[in-house]
């Protein structure tokens, strides 16, 4: 009986080491599988990435040549023309025959030195009188053109600060154009040096001229 | 049509075929379409280099014109400050092929005085109650404009002022 008995637990036994055999295969067999679709699927997504990546650097690349073909031609037209304007108001004739307001850096020079001079019986001051000609000169030349945006400024060739530390100067025109960083097309002339004596002294102005699209 | 893998349910062999197959002729398109998407960008590109090129060739001829007569003691009383009275000579003794001996053809200027309403061409009768001055002729017919305008001064000799002016050079083929 007890042979048997013991005979028989050794079949079961067997038989429980067969099935957890089974088990310990199967799991890892599941195991592998699952770790291959795992890796299917990320080798998937790192394409996705790539094409993404290679996608970016195409548009990337379209906007750098873009903004690289906006940006060139034009400089040499544009640095004459803004020049050539600045020259052209300041040597025109304001129409008056005192000395000090003849030409319009005639009457610059006036407004910056002695802005409270007139040039003539009921005439405006200096200063006003410089304010109204340019503003005038630059409507004519912009009806004969194309209008735009202007600012004349003014300062000596030796500094004269006033008291916050700011150089004096005297601006004629669109004052925001000074400190605007908006302005996408802004010109700025060569600083135009003109020197006047009076009695014995000498005097020196720079005036530069800022233009930008209206 | 699935199958079971030690009581675990995966795609078919056939499926998993179909999709690899699916996935490499996606592949395919999407590389023949970013080839073609390159060859068009990149011969809009050229073309627009071609244009802007021509287009700068045009601008640098306008201001070496443009240049050339507002430095020409011909024409000027020194710096762009045009003489009203040689002007009006030029126009009336010198011929349009005269000044294309030297700038080449297919060009046409105009010098315009500001102190003036409107526009009164120059001519002998006219003179100095006028303020334009054409050097050749314009030609409506002209393909390929392209004008600029440059800010001048023109001295008025009868009256001895300098006027604001505009000089308007224009190239054309």
């Amino acid at each position: 009986m007890s042979g048997e008995i013991n005979s028989r637990n050794e079949e079961g036994d067997k038989k429980r080491e067969g099935e957890q055999k089974t088990e310990v295969v199967k799991r890892r067999l599941l195991a592998r599988i699952q770790a291959s679709c795992h890796l299917r699927s990320k080798s998937a997504q790192s394409s996705m990435l790539l094409i993404v990546i290679v996608i970016m650097i195409f548009v990337g690349l379209a906007v750098f040549l873009l903004g690289l073909a906006s940006t060139v031609g034009g400089n040499e037209f544009t640095a004459l023309y803004v020049n050539n304007l600045l020259l052209s108001v300041m040597r025109t004739d304001t129409g008056y025959t005192d000395s000090k307001c003849k030409l319009v850096s005639d009457l610059v020079f006036c407004a910056y030195f002695t802005p409270e001079w007139q040039c003539g019986p009921g005439v405006p001051n200096c200063l006003e009188l410089a304010n109204n000609t340019i503003t005038n000169y630059m409507a004519i030349f912009g009806n004969a053109t194309k209008s735009m945006k202007y600012l004349f400024t003014v300062t000596p060739a030796f500094v004269v600060r006033d008291p916050s530390g700011e150089p004096i100067s005297l601006d004629i025109g669109d004052n925001t154009l000074k400190k605007s960083k908006t302005d996408t097309l802004k010109l700025y002339s060569h600083p135009l040096v003109i020197s006047k004596s009076v009695g014995s002294n000498q005097y020196t102005l720079k005036i530069q001229l800022i233009i930008s699209k209206k | 049509m699935d199958c079971k893998i030690l009581g675990a349910r995966f795609p078919s062999v056939q499926r998993k075929g179909q999709s690899e197959i699916m996935e490499y002729i996606l592949m395919v398109v999407f590389i023949v379409a970013a080839i073609i998407a390159i060859i068009i960008f990149l011969t809009w590109w050229n073309l627009q280099q071609f244009q802007m090129d021509a287009f700068k060739n045009r601008q640098d001829r306008v201001v070496g014109i443009g240049q050339y007569i507002m430095g020409d003691y011909m024409f000027t009383n020194g710096d762009s400050v045009f003489d009203d009275a040689k002007l009006t000579a030029i126009n009336a003794s010198m011929s349009c092929d005269d000044l294309q001996k030297i700038l080449g053809t297919n060009w046409y200027v105009k010098i315009k005085a500001l102190d003036m309403a409107g526009e009164k061409p120059c001519k002998w009768n006219d003179y100095p109650d006028c303020n334009v001055w054409s050097i050749c002729t314009y030609k409506e017919n002209a393909k390929d404009r392209l004008g600029q305008n440059f800010p001048v001064n023109v001295y008025r000799k009868v009256s001895d002022k300098t006027a604001l002016g505009v000089l308007y050079v224009e190239v054309y083929s």
